[in-house]
């Protein structure tokens, strides 16, 4: 059984200003996921053109993170293949993306600045990138001198997602977010709100996994729940 | 190139900081050092004649401290995510991360190697030699040790297991480090021949090392 969930998140074509050279699409297909002897979901396929986004939603356990590692190229899928066209020579998949994990990688013995410096100089060199408008972006400039250790939850996620603003869109036209918004503040919203607007105007795509609705424009929805490959199977028994 | 050396510069501040690498080696090796002469008690010729042997074990206990925490941190909290999404490839970021942890344990070590000798009674020679040897054979240890460590990224309490998993392969560069400390103060063979040799298992291990690290680590998701 093939379904396709993404027929809406094509409609929407790049808006009138595009600072990426050409449009970009995020295409997967036929995608299928195991972890654990466990089968997640089968047969899924959908494509994210360049200006719009993905909310992935469904319950618990359904493979909302797994399919986003999939599509970071951090874990391999069963079966199907992911591409974001027009490739870029020598860069692979997990270096075509940003990927924001629920969890936040911090060190608690570095201050703010010294991480983000870490990761613009570590991770993403040459994307032209600022720490500072890393920090702008959350308004974490005031802690820009505080080590992570002393951050709290919603903090530490704003430092999270600041790296976001370290890549370049040319390099990295992906942002998959895991539960962006948990712990965050209404401001806070509003500011990941913004930075997420300006990216998919300049071109580039967003596959969020989210229980809160994100309110974010040009946002289609997938629900993997439709997905499970037990509940397939069940249906095909039946 | 940047990316190398940042990030060898992040472990460096980062092991410095909490203290756990540097400091706790050194004074694990210092540990084992002193408590030698206090279980063999004072005959200063048979605790000479077996120095160089306590100062290689311990050096080798030491370099285990720390090892556990080499890539799990990182797949803990989600950098070794990022690490993998960044330019420089896995068998970089390898070798960046076993050049800090070197430099904090294994260069420690040696250069603690001639004071702790002392207490073993060696000759000068003999100190020396041990501390050139171990020079150039910690990296080795490290090296080893990485794999174990990459292999056990992913589950908890992993540091029994590379134990297990490294010692046995230390022996070569534990008894060539020996047989180099051995020729130094006596000896029929020219102390150059087993240090080229314990030079030769460190660039081995250096390859085996980082190459086998970086696989170890693709597994971990």
């Amino acid at each position: 059984m093939r379904v396709s969930g993404g027929e809406g998140c094509c409609l929407r074509q790049s808006r009138m200003i595009s600072t990426l050279p050409d449009p970009c699409i995020l295409t997967a297909r036929d995608l299928a996921c195991r972890r654990n002897e466990r089968s997640l979901f089968t047969g899924l396929s959908f494509a994210v053109s360049g200006g719009s986004g993905l909310a992935l939603t469904g319950p618990n356990g359904v493979g909302k993170t797994s399919l986003l590692r999939v599509l970071a190229g951090l874990l391999r899928a069963e079966a199907g293949t992911v591409s974001i066209a027009p490739a870029l020579p020598d860069l692979d998949l997990p270096q075509r993306s940003v990927f924001v994990s629920s969890r936040d990688p911090l060190k608690g013995a570095l201050t703010v600045r010294e991480l983000l410096a870490g990761w613009q100089a570590i991770v993403f060199a040459g994307e032209g990138g600022s720490v500072d408008g890393a920090l702008q972006a959350f308004d974490l400039a005031a802690l820009a001198g505080v080590p992570c250790a002393y951050l709290s939850s919603g903090q530490r996620r704003r430092v999270s997602l600041a790296r976001l603003k370290l890549s370049s869109s040319a390099n990295r036209p992906v942002w998959l977010l895991d539960e962006p918004t948990n712990a965050l503040d209404a401001a806070a919203r509003s500011r990941l709100a913004a930075v997420v607007g300006d990216h998919l105007a300049a071109g580039g795509m967003v596959v969020a996994a989210t229980h809160d609705p994100l309110g974010w424009p040009d946002l289609a929805a997938l629900d993997l729940g439709a997905h499970v490959a037990g509940r397939q199977a069940k249906a095909a028994l039946a | 190139m940047s990316g190398f050396l940042a990030l060898v510069r992040r472990d460096l501040a980062l092991s410095l900081r909490i203290g756990g690498g540097a400091s706790f080696a050194l004074v694990f090796f210092l540990m084992i050092v002193t408590l030698t002469p206090f279980a063999i008690g004072p005959d200063l010729n048979l605790l000479s004649r077996i120095a160089p042997a306590i100062l290689w074990i311990g050096a080798v206990l030491a370099t285990l401290i720390g090892l556990d925490r080499l890539f799990q941190a990182d797949a803990e909290d989600g950098t070794l995510d990022l690490l993998k999404a960044g330019r420089l490839p896995l068998e970089g970021v390898v070798l960046a991360k076993c050049l800090a942890h070197w430099l904090t344990t294994g260069l420690p070590l040696a250069l603690a190697a001639p004071l702790f000798g002392l207490l073993l009674a060696m000759e000068p020679a003999g100190m020396a030699a041990a501390a050139l040897s171990l020079l150039v054979g910690t990296p080795a240890l490290t090296f080893i040790g990485a794999v174990g460590a990459a292999l056990t990224a992913g589950i908890r309490r992993g540091g029994v297991l590379i134990a297990i998993m490294a010692l046995p392969l230390m022996i070569p560069v534990l008894i060539f480090g020996v047989a180099a400390c051995n020729a130094a103060v006596g000896g029929t063979i020219p102390f150059a021949t087993p240090l080229a040799i314990l030079g030769a298992l460190t660039l081995i291990f250096a390859v085996i090392g980082v190459i086998g690290s970086a696989a170890g680590l693709r597994q971990v998701d």
